[in-house]
């Protein structure tokens, strides 16, 4: 009888072993992490998709880099009161503490975006696999890079400007 | 035909009830016994006794054997007649006491074991003097003979005493009871009840997983019991464990002093992770694990658990002691057990706990109105200043008519006090009402807690109610055991800081001429720079409705079953549930002055935030402990662990309120504009397993191996196991053969263990890299994602490295206690979060950078002075002593470094500790030029302040600090004091720095420091502590303001009294009454005048608490 209970016991045991590495992982639901992402064309549209709709953020080409700060240093408003925020961007005042924020933010986003091209990029690999098959492969890693381009050119429109050119 | 039969019912009952009442009534000896029979075994007799007269009869089996046959005819006999007559022609003798008669052998006349001397058969029954419960395997011995026997089952004893002229003591004793010494006076019977003693309790070391006896362990523990925490203090079992262990700290908190709504910081030994770092992270990683029954528990749970419910604590604080906890384990461990049912009778138990507390503002040292306007005049607040020190009149009407009205005002005796409005006088209380009961197989125990914490400030208080179901099944080799906690707790924040109302000007009115309150204080509108906003009351804001609230309700239920296989190996499988629902509340007022600038549709605020929490562990092991050869003790415990933890919490906003007489957000116009819902789900999940052997030759020579493998979903997919081991060794030199001579050495251990205990708080993931969907813009090609952390797949998660050896040392009769701690440890690689130049993508990324090392001593020590038979005089010293270095971290934290230039004085360099500080020395105030002078690199005196000069001008961290204290004890009376001290280290002087200098035009509207009117420098000549008023020059951060911080605080001071026997405690049935009346934190004695508890105020307590058991 209590030879029979311990291999009851025994077993028991092992079976949780078995389990333990899968009981482990654990994949967050309202994340990704990376490996989940870049299993299937689906994956990689969904992370270049990420950098388009990511350039529309306001500090960059959603406000800052398209109507905002840089219509505002063409002087296509007028702008009068001393208080508004954007009055030290239109007398160039580059050194205010209104102005630097913007140019920071600016470069941040842009540089930010490009680590995403540049691991997209990485991810693309040399050449279509199983898992990002032609046309797609074609697609992404082109897109990937080409905004990598883009990207960098646009801050650096910005030294242009501070520069006095 | 219904009504008949339910009338018989009832009869039924109440005659059953009658019975069962009578029955119970009947006390006395006049029970008669009727029995006939020939050479009827005793055995028939004693049943005979037990159905008649309901008596119990014990014996052992040894007296039944011995027995002869009995031939007995009787009627009607009264009981004690019955016994004389039965026990005639037996070797055997009889005591009857309540309803049992114990029955103990005699020697017969004629035995060859019979003594030659004369000799008295003392017997007796031994009983738990609180329960009444019969206690088998007492030891009871003839003092200064070898002569000793011990109680059986049914708690009786026989013994022969030899006759001798000399004094005879026995001497009763059994572990966990105070041992007893009686007077043998030639008496018959001797019954003997035996109190608990808590300081045995210490023999025992609770790990949560296992115990061990602490003769056989190799680590550095300590285990209080609930009594010596009730001596120090009756407010929380954190407050009364820093008190009592010097290597458990709570790190005071300047900033929110006494809020009852704050968790504490502690730390064991001191932090294991680099500090500055600390708001990164969801968890504070120098905390450590709290284990509460066995299962693991939070720091919220435990800092609610009401005192009178804890049995006792043990730490667990070295490598060898907490490395079963693996990864955990690393900043030490707090085992909390709480008090089990006892079986008996029903009894009950009620705790009383009170304390009145107010605010400690002894450190404050704020200038009055004539002060205040004095210092604003001569800072040229209101105009230039001619030579007399007279406002040049002309220059700018407006201010200059702003001082004169203000003048008016001071010299009409305005002086308001606004540091007293937000503040009361806190009452707290806490009662407990604890029922325990049951018999050798099921015990239970209920109780009821339910404790008012208000704050001393206004608006500020937490409440925490609690019911507990514990039951406890014992039958043969099976136990089972299940405990249900029922917990609700709700707690109101204040809505201002109490830095609001300290820096409130005091020639302000608070009410206005209609007896409203004020609501702008200083409007700046005589400067005409639309920059500087007004100061407004903070006693209007209050005046408006204002919440923050927050209420949780959760529940907890631990399951055991342990199953004996053979004597020395026990299986084990525990199964823990804990939920918790939580709710917050935050609403602002539309009226308050946070929304002047706001549009009134989108005025007052209402945040609302949902959280749930479920956690589920389990766990199997299996323990064998046996002494083979009576030489070679070996214990050992093997087990696995899994664990879930689910979390999810909702939140949204809304605001536009146009009223602020309901909360309620169906009242919002609206939600914020461009505001999302919030939504957080996370899920982690946790195996391990682990195993502990432990090996004891001849208890002299000890080791001590610990193993275990942790695996968490936190670690990404590429590293989840990490192993943990440990090993300790032990030398009880006391049993040694050439030191057990010295009879003064009652104990003399030495003990070392070594072992990397993990870190696991840290953030979930963050060595992943991670996307997130970017939801807030939109396309019309699908879903997007972008990265939210870049990770580190090389990163290597913290390991420690824990060296320790200690010294427990016990001498004259246990007298003299010594317990010292020496240990060293080296986490290697540190965890940080660093900052990354922007252009690579990335704001922060976890490194592993440098290493940190730790060492130092603590020591615990008593010496009781005096001991008499009721007298008791005890002195008490703890010490602790911890320094931390930096190594090989090169410039890598030069970022930081750059941060906290003008922040604090905390800077990250090699051979640096994490509580240096680092600072430009200064030679003081000019008194030629009144500018500051400083020292240079190169140890030059300058007038120029250069970053690049810094050096180490200080240390937070004390030399040394502990609690010396003594307690005396006469009777039932107990009286005890225990002071902190703290000598050596420095503080940076914030109140100085901040309300003396660097006092900008704003701040100058804000009440100050006296010191930043009195000790300035005005004219060439001056030896002045501080630079002449100014409103334009910032002063930077230097040695001046930093000052060697010694301090003496009153920590705990009681009064208590104690009794069983009391004659009032017959007239109430109460078996035993405790009082006992405490004062906390009652003064504050320092070197350095620096404000504590700047946005919430630190508290004096007095209280006192009762506790009735019936």
């Amino acid at each position: 009888m209590k030879i029979r209970y311990k291999i009851f016991f025994c077993l028991l045991l092992s079976l949780f072993t078995l389990s333990c590495n899968k009981w482990v992982d654990v994949k967050p639901t309202d994340r990704l992490g990376e490996d989940q992402l870049f299993v299937d064309p689906a994956g990689y549209t969904k992370a270049i998709n990420g950098v388009y709709v990511e350039m529309a953020n306001t500090a960059l080409y959603g406000q800052e880099m398209t109507t905002g700060a840089v219509d505002v240093l063409a002087q296509y408003y007028v702008l009068t009161s001393s208080t508004h925020r954007y009055f030290d961007h239109t007398t160039f005042v580059y050194t205010s503490g209104k102005v630097k924020p913007t140019f920071d933010n600016a470069w941040k986003k842009a540089y930010e975006l490009i680590a995403n091209c540049n691991v997209i990029i990485e991810k693309c690999g040399d050449a279509p696999s199983q898992k990002l098959p032609e046309p797609y492969y074609g697609i992404i890693k082109g897109e990937a890079i080409a905004l990598r381009a883009f990207l960098h050119h646009a801050p650096s429109f910005w030294s242009y400007l501070q520069r006095g050119e | 035909m219904n009504k008949l039969y339910l009338s018989r019912v009832m009869k039924t009952i109440m005659f059953l009830l009658l019975a069962g009442f009578t029955t119970v009534s009947a006390s006395s000896y006049s029970q008669q016994i009727t029995l006939k029979g020939k050479n009827i075994p005793f055995s028939t007799v004693i049943e005979a006794i037990r159905k008649q007269s309901g008596y119990t009869v014990f014996g052992t089996k040894k007296i039944l054997e011995s027995t002869k046959p009995v031939t007995i005819d009787v009627k009607n006999m009264p009981l004690q007649q019955f016994m004389n007559v039965v026990i005639e022609n037996q070797p055997i003798d009889y005591v009857i006491e309540d309803k049992t008669i114990s029955l103990s052998s005699v020697v017969q006349p004629g035995n060859p074991i019979a003594p030659t001397t004369q000799q008295q058969l003392l017997i007796g029954v031994v009983r738990h003097a609180e329960t009444k419960e019969l206690l088998a395997g007492v030891n009871v011995k003839l003092k200064g003979s070898t002569l000793s026997t011990s109680t059986n089952e049914k708690g009786a004893y026989s013994i022969s005493i030899p006759t001798s002229a000399a004094k005879q003591v026995l001497v009763f004793s059994y572990v966990g009871m105070k041992p007893q010494e009686i007077a043998f006076q030639k008496q018959a019977t001797l019954n003997v009840e035996m109190e608990p003693d808590d300081s045995s309790m210490n023999e025992v070391v609770i790990t949560g997983i296992y115990q061990r006896d602490r003769e056989a362990h190799t680590g550095s523990s300590i285990t209080y019991s609930a009594k010596d925490l009730q001596i120090v203090g009756n407010q929380n079992i954190l407050q009364s464990l820093k008190t009592l262990d010097p290597s458990f700290a709570i790190v005071e908190n300047n900033l929110f002093g006494s809020d009852p709504n704050r968790l504490p910081d502690i730390e064991i030994r001191g932090k294991s992770s680099v500090i500055g770092l600390t708001d990164e992270f969801s968890s504070n990683p120098n905390q450590p694990l709290f284990i509460l029954d066995g299962f693991e528990s939070t720091l919220a749970i435990i800092a609610d658990l009401s005192m009178d419910r804890v049995a006792s604590i043990t730490l667990l604080k070295d490598a060898s002691a907490s490395a079963i906890y693996g990864s955990k384990a690393a900043n030490g461990v707090v085992v909390v057990e709480t008090k089990r049912p006892t079986a008996g009778s029903l009894r009950i138990n009620y705790n009383l706990s009170s304390s009145v507390n107010f605010a400690d503002l002894s450190d404050y040292n704020l200038m009055n109105a004539e002060e205040k306007l004095q210092f604003e005049l001569l800072s040229q607040f209101y105009g230039l200043l001619n030579a007399d020190g007279d406002i040049i009149v002309g220059a700018n009407t407006n201010n200059e008519a702003n001082y004169f009205n203000r003048l008016k005002e001071v010299r009409r005796g305005v002086n308001t006090y606004w540091a007293h409005e937000p503040l009361k006088t806190a009452i707290t209380q806490r009662h407990t009402l604890f029922a325990e009961g049951g018999d050798a197989n099921l015990r239970y125990s209920v109780s009821l807690n339910y404790g008012l914490t208000p704050g001393v400030m206004v608006g500020s208080d937490r409440t925490a109610t609690n019911g507990n179901v514990r039951l406890l099944y014992r039958k043969g080799n099976i136990s089972v055991n299940n405990t249900l906690s029922i917990d609700n707790v709700s707690a109101n924040r204040e809505t201002q800081p109490f830095s609001a109302f300290s820096r409130a000007n005091p020639y302000y009115r608070k009410y206005d001429d209609q007896g409203n309150v004020r609501m702008i204080l200083e409007d700046f509108s005589a400067f005409g720079n639309p920059s500087l906003l007004p100061i407004y009351s903070p006693l209007y804001n209050q005046s408006n409705l204002n919440i923050n609230a927050s209420e949780s309700q959760g529940f907890t239920n631990n399951f055991e079953a342990e199953w004996r296989i053979i004597e020395a190996l026990r299986a084990r499988a525990r199964f823990g549930i804990r939920s918790l629902r939580e709710q917050a509340v935050l609403f602002s007022s539309p009226f308050n002055t946070e929304f002047l600038q706001t549009d009134v549709l989108e005025r007052g605020r209402y945040d609302e935030n949902n959280g749930k929490n479920v956690n589920y562990d389990g766990d199997l092991s299996l323990t064998f402990g046996k002494v083979f050869a009576a030489k070679h003790s070996v214990n050992a415990v093997a087990g696995m662990r899994m664990e879930q933890n689910v979390r999810n919490q909702s939140s949204f906003g809304v605001s536009g309120f146009i009223d602020d007489e309901f909360s309620n957000p169906n009242f919002a116009l609206g939600y914020k504009e461009g505001q999302r819902a919030g939504y957080q789900e996370s899920k982690r999940r946790g195996a391990s397993f682990f195993m502990n052997t432990g090996y004891a030759f001849d208890q002299r020579y000890l080791i001590d191996a610990t193993l275990r493998s942790d695996g968490s979903s936190i670690y990404g997919s590429s590293r989840q196991f990490s192993t943990i081991w440990s090993v300790g060794l032990g030398w009880n030199a006391h049993k040694e053969s050439f030191l057990s001579s010295y009879g003064w050495i009652n104990q003399l251990r030495l003990r070392g263990s070594i072992g990397n205990p993990g870190n696991q708080n840290f953030d979930d993931y963050i060595s992943m890299r991670i996307y997130r969907y970017n939801n807030e813009n939109r396309n019309p090609f699908g879903a997007s994602t972008i990265i939210s952390n870049m990770g580190n797949s090389n990163l290597r998660w913290q390991t420690t490295l824990d060296r320790n050896i200690g010294l427990d040392f016990m001498t004259f009769g246990n007298r003299f206690r010594l317990t010292a701690d020496y240990f060293v440890k080296s986490t290697d690689p540190l965890l940080v979060l660093l900052t990354l130049p922007s252009s690579t993508g990335v704001a922060r990324v976890a490194q592993n950078i440098g290493e940190q090392q730790a060492n130092g001593f603590t020591l615990n020590t008593d010496y009781t002075i005096l001991r008499r038979d009721e007298m008791n005089w005890r002195v008490n010293l703890n010490l602790r002593h911890i320094k931390s270095e930096y190594r090989k971290m090169g410039n890598q934290l030069d970022n930081f470094n750059l941060a906290n230039r003008n922040r604090n004085m905390v800077r990250y360099y090699d051979g640096g500790s994490p509580s240096d500080l680092w600072s430009v020395r200064s030679l003081g105030i000019d008194p030629a030029t009144g500018r500051e002078i400083f020292l240079n690199k190169n140890n030059e005196q300058t007038f120029v302040y250069n970053y690049q000069d810094e050096v180490v001008v200080g240390n937070s961290d004390p030399d040394v600090d502990g609690i010396i204290g003594t307690s005396f004890m006469y009777k039932g009376f107990l009286a005890s004091v225990n002071l902190r001290y703290r000598i050596g280290g420095q503080a940076f002087l914030k109140t100085l720095y901040d309300k003396v200098e660097n006092i900008t035009t704003q701040n100058v509207a804000l009440n100050q420091d006296k010191r930043a009117l009195y000790d300035r420098w005005q004219k060439p000549g001056d030896n002045a502590r501080f630079k002449s008023i100014s409103r334009t020059e910032s002063t930077p951060m230097s040695s001046r303001f930093v000052e060697d911080n010694n301090m003496l605080v009153g920590e705990s001071f009681s009064l208590g009294y104690e009794t069983s026997k009391a004659s009032f405690l017959k007239s109430i049935r109460a078996s035993s009454i405790t009082f006992r009346a405490y004062m906390n934190d009652i003064f504050y004695v320092s070197t350095i005048k620096n404000e504590r508890g700047l946005d919430y105020p630190f508290a004096r307590s007095v209280s006192f608490s009762a506790a009735v058991r019936f």
